[in-house]
């Protein structure tokens, strides 16, 4: 009948802030990423919204965003990146060459 | 003996009414434990037609325990959300301004367009500088804006519960009361999910009606003025405070001629109304991008949507049983709702006049100011009995 939402949420909080496998990203390339992301993404001159790739006249170099976070891109919008560097735990998306 | 058992009863049977509250503070799901307490409450005002159930000091004082822990279970929730990477986008948006604050001085954020902007060019919120201080030194931008949040809540209650005992109510019928207002549809799911520059309006306005109540008229005015650093739709508000000042008695320029309606109250809200317009309508001119929710107005769209419109109305005043429409007095504190309500009744923008969203929460938090006078003025009568107050309570919290 009743869900411990708190208990939950904490359950959840596995990742603490923020991530540092997201220092190694470059600066000087367009990041989309999702709120969870942005956050970690502060001090980045180039972070932008996630859900605004398809709308953005300018392809993203990376697409950084948390496994079922909350705004997981869709196939139209990972389609053409690949895995790349070190996350720790996030998902880290490189425009393919 | 058993006549003493139940009297220990009768004053222990009030107690329930707020274990809804406590459930929902403490992170259960409280829904099925409302519609239950409602029933049995309802039960016992019935068995207890003659002599109600007492309401002791130890019921406000928990009752005031739980009011004190909301604010600070609201930063511990959104602080765990943040972590579980579970915020959405208007929440980094605003921590983005934050930050950039704190590094740049300007509130910029590269979330709205493909550029980065300045957030004040978007929506006029210098209050984020207060967030940005904390930030600056040395406190995590999301972190800053949720302490920032948090306190702006708890300052809003306090301006409610101060405003209560002004009207007259008893300290636990003020403490429910403001429970009643706090856990609505309208501010209840915006405190909890996310942060917008609404909550940052809430204690200004809230403390210039407190200090208007005690017509303390300057520094009232003052308050109600400095409103719009939170946000660009209260340039309307020393308009409606100068309204409800008159109707509170500062009704005469010459009479008041040291008061603020001498001059001042008129001059400012003149003055706050013509920034306003320039903000808003003259955004292209000195911004060369239209305000962008200029383009959700629409006296048009009036015609359609009539049935959501009205249910929008009937959600702001049925949480609250109707009682800032129940007196004459209580009518004139809805004067500084009103404006609130037609920004959202005249958008074509259905989102914004959905009673469970974030444009719903200023005007649900200023009709409970009206809510309070209504229900000071029906004292003595059945429907303001504190038990129906606590099962207006229980209430709140008995739907998603």
């Amino acid at each position: 009948m009743t869900a411990l939402r708190l208990p939950l949420r904490l359950a959840l909080a596995t990742q603490w802030y923020p991530a540092p496998g997201l220092a190694l990203l470059p600066k000087d390339q367009v990041i989309a990423a999702d709120p969870a992301a942005v956050l970690s993404l502060l001090d980045h001159p180039k972070v932008k919204r996630l859900w605004r790739v398809p709308l953005s006249n300018q392809r993203p170099s990376v697409l950084v965003f948390k496994p079922d976070g909350w705004e997981t891109p869709g196939p139209e919008v990972t389609a053409g990146y690949s895995p790349c560097l070190p996350s720790g735990g996030w998902t880290v998306l490189c425009d393919a060459p | 003996m058993a006549h003493v058992r139940a009297a220990a009863l009768k004053r222990a049977l009030p107690f329930l009414g707020l274990l809804p509250v406590a459930l929902y503070l403490v992170g259960v799901y409280p829904v099925y434990v409302a519609r239950v307490t409602i029933g049995v409450l309802g039960l016992i005002t019935l068995a207890t037609w003659r002599s109600p159930p007492e309401f002791t000091p130890w019921l406000e004082r928990a009752a005031r325990a739980l009011l004190i822990l909301f604010p600070f279970v609201v930063a511990l929730y959104q602080a765990t959300r943040v972590v579980a990477g579970m915020m959405g986008v208007d929440f980094a948006l605003f921590t983005q301004a934050s930050h950039a604050i704190a590094r740049t001085g300007a509130p910029t954020t590269t979330l709205l367009f493909d550029e980065p902007v300045n957030f004040l060019t978007h929506h006029f919120a210098p209050v984020l500088y207060l967030p940005g201080l904390v930030t600056w030194l040395g406190v995590p931008a999301p972190f800053a804006l949720i302490a920032c949040y948090a306190l702006s809540f708890g300052l809003a209650l306090w301006a409610l519960r101060r405003f209560c005992l002004g009207a007259g109510l008893a300290p636990a019928t003020a403490t429910l009361w403001v429970l009643v207002v706090a856990l609505s549809q309208s501010i209840r799911p915006e405190i909890l999910w996310g942060v917008h520059d609404e909550i940052f309006a809430l204690p200004l306005a809230g403390w210039s009606l407190v200090l208007l109540q005690e017509r303390r008229w300057l520094p009232s005015l003052a308050l109600a003025a400095s409103t719009v650093v939170a946000k660009e739709s209260f340039f309307v508000f020393p308009l409606v405070w100068c309204v409800l000042a008159w109707t509170q008695g500062a009704r005469s320029p010459r009479a008041e001629s040291r008061g603020p309606l001498g001059l001042n109250g008129w001059l400012i809200a003149a003055l706050w109304l013509i920034a306003g317009g320039v903000y808003v309508i003259g955004h292209s001119w000195w911004s060369g991008r239209e305000f962008d929710h200029l383009n959700r107005f629409d006296f048009a769209a009036l015609s359609t949507g009539t049935e959501e419109r009205a249910l929008f109305l009937a959600a702001l005043l049925v949480p609250l049983l109707f009682f800032p429409l129940r007196s004459r007095a209580a009518l004139a504190w809805c004067v500084p709702a009103l404006p609130f309500i037609a920004i959202c009744l005249l958008s074509s923008d259905r989102e914004m006049f959905r009673a469970a969203g974030y444009h719903a929460t200023i005007p649900a938090y200023l009709l409970g100011f009206a809510g309070a006078v209504g229900l000071k003025s029906t004292e003595g009568k059945w429907l303001s009995s504190p038990m129906v107050v606590l099962t207006l309570l229980a209430a709140q919290l008995s739907w998603k």
